[in-house]
């Protein structure tokens, strides 16, 4: 990554943490120095959120690159007693519940079933929290907690398939190594339907973009959910059990939910009637190049680039606006690399004339599911995707 | 002698095997400063038996509203062990400290 030069604009709309910060009045030395970076073990200088349990956010820069380097993917984890090691001699994945055979798989065993792999946007519901308004408790991310990347593993339906799973089953849970501070705090275990978890493309990976994963992206395996929330990709995969009743854990029960609308979103500031898990991962870009706030050279060539994803359906076509929306061209996009990876646009733009621009891009996947112009609101901040803005000078 | 070698050899082998099989995570500790005032101590101790102090402080400000209401689901939903008098103690620092003047 020769290309690392960060401004500290850039910083500041990546490093959604800071906005905050100007709300404290005149600039402290610390909105001076820049988002706090930091280096984490097998990760690359990134965007402190918090500490303990870590939260990581990539800096922009990163996703001028169609997949992102596994020590620069984002860190997520909810509970703090991560796992400080992890032996392959001794590591289980434990496959029990409502099956015939009860399962222990070592990494041997894992990488005995048929490997398959592909690129996907791992994403977390979050991202983009900082941008709401009214403003949201939670995980302050700007635009970071994303990253695609290429996975590879065993599908989750041929483990349960070689469990057999038993009649009247309901749920699937997944919990892994990381355990609660306390007995009170519930540990975090996710769930999926019977019918959601034995579709084939679920995986429980143990390679990101051909290496083991870094422990903090949840070595030795994962679970993977292409085209929904990374709420569901359990790091440091441990249990997996089968369910004759419904789960009610509190990661699924009460956490991680949005209004049940069409949405997931309701009137800003708020309360839901009625709410429903987190699950598919709404149409969304990013204009990584120009960046927000930087200046360019009149009558010079330029190129707006940036990236797009929507769940489960490629990105057929994406429009940019170089006047603030008054007028949309179509961008060229880039490299076709599935339906769960993002793809990159490219806009060659010259402008003529000095003064302020405002560059925005929608994009449109094969179903017709696009973005909204207004931002859309939630009380946990989740789907962030409105068509962004990008404002330059050009000079 | 030869024997003894080809030994050493494999058991240098094995073991650096073993420790392939091994990774090991030590997350650095980041110091994180909870602005000075009334209840700072309190705040700091009882919220970092959980996370640290940085959940506070990315966090928007806030109204006293909201503050009590994120101390009231850390102990009704997390179980933290903050009595009464320490929740008002912490709403309050928090209000002052990273509140919204609401």
């Amino acid at each position: 990554m020769e290309d690392f030069s960060l401004t500290r604009r850039n910083l500041l709309k990546g490093a959604g943490a800071f906005v905050a910060l100007s709300a404290l009045g005149g600039l402290p030395d610390i909105v001076s120095a820049g988002p706090r970076m930091v280096r984490f073990p097998e990760k690359t200088d990134m965007i402190l959120l918090t500490n303990r349990p870590p939260q990581l956010e990539t800096p922009l820069p990163f996703f001028k690159e169609m997949i992102t380097p596994n020590e620069a993917v984002f860190v997520r984890w909810h509970i703090s007693q991560l796992p400080t090691a992890v032996n392959l001699a001794t590591w289980r994945i434990k496959v029990s519940g409502n099956v015939e055979n009860e399962l222990s798989l070592s990494m041997d065993d894992l990488k005995k079933f048929e490997k398959v792999g592909y690129t996907a946007v791992l994403q977390c519901s979050g991202n983009g929290r900082s941008f709401a308004e009214p403003r949201v408790l939670g995980g302050q991310w700007g635009n970071g907690a994303m990253a695609n990347v290429t996975w590879a593993g065993a599908r989750l339906k041929d483990i349960l398939n070689k469990a057999g799973i038993k009649a009247g089953s309901v749920d699937i849970s997944f919990n892994g190594l990381d355990k609660p501070p306390l007995p009170t705090v519930p540990d975090f275990v996710k769930s999926l339907a019977v019918d959601k978890a034995m579709e084939d493309d679920i995986i429980v990976a143990y390679e990101m973009n051909g290496k083991e994963l870094p422990m903090l992206n949840g070595f030795p395996a994962r679970l993977v959910v292409p085209g929904w929330y990374g709420t569901y990709w359990v790091k440091c995969l441990s249990d997996i059990t089968v369910l004759a009743a419904p789960f009610d854990g509190f990661w699924v029960k009460s956490a991680y939910r949005v209004p049940d609308t069409d949405c997931g979103c309701i009137e800003p500031g708020t309360a839901p009637k009625k709410t429903v898990p987190v699950t598919r991962m709404n149409t969304r870009t990013l204009i990584v190049n120009p960046m927000d706030g930087t200046t360019l050279k009149a009558k010079a060539d330029a190129e707006i680039m940036g990236l797009a994803f929507s769940s489960n359906h490629s990105i057929v076509d994406v429009i940019v606006s170089v006047d603030g929306g008054t007028t949309w061209k179509k961008a060229r996009l880039g490299k076709d690399m599935g339906r769960y990876s993002w793809i990159q646009f490219f806009f060659p733009w010259k402008p003529e004339k000095p003064g302020r621009y405002t560059i925005m891009a929608k994009a449109t996947n094969s179903v017709g599911e696009s973005q909204p112009f207004d931002a859309t609101w939630n009380p946990p901040g989740y789907y962030w995707n409105k068509v962004e803005k990008t404002v330059v000078t050009v000079k | 002698m030869k024997r003894l070698f080809i030994i050493i050899i494999a058991i240098c082998v094995a073991a650096g095997f073993a420790f392939a099989q091994e990774k090991q995570l030590t997350v650095p500790v980041v110091k994180i400063e909870l602005t000075a005032g009334p209840g700072q101590e309190q705040t700091s101790t009882l919220c970092n038996i959980c996370h640290s102090a940085d959940y506070i402080t990315m966090q928007p400000k806030s109204s006293k509203a909201t503050w009590a209401g994120s101390v009231t689901k850390m102990r009704k939903v997390f179980g933290a062990p903050i009595s009464d008098a320490e929740a008002e103690t912490i709403t309050n620092y928090l209000s002052a400290n990273y509140g919204n003047g609401k």
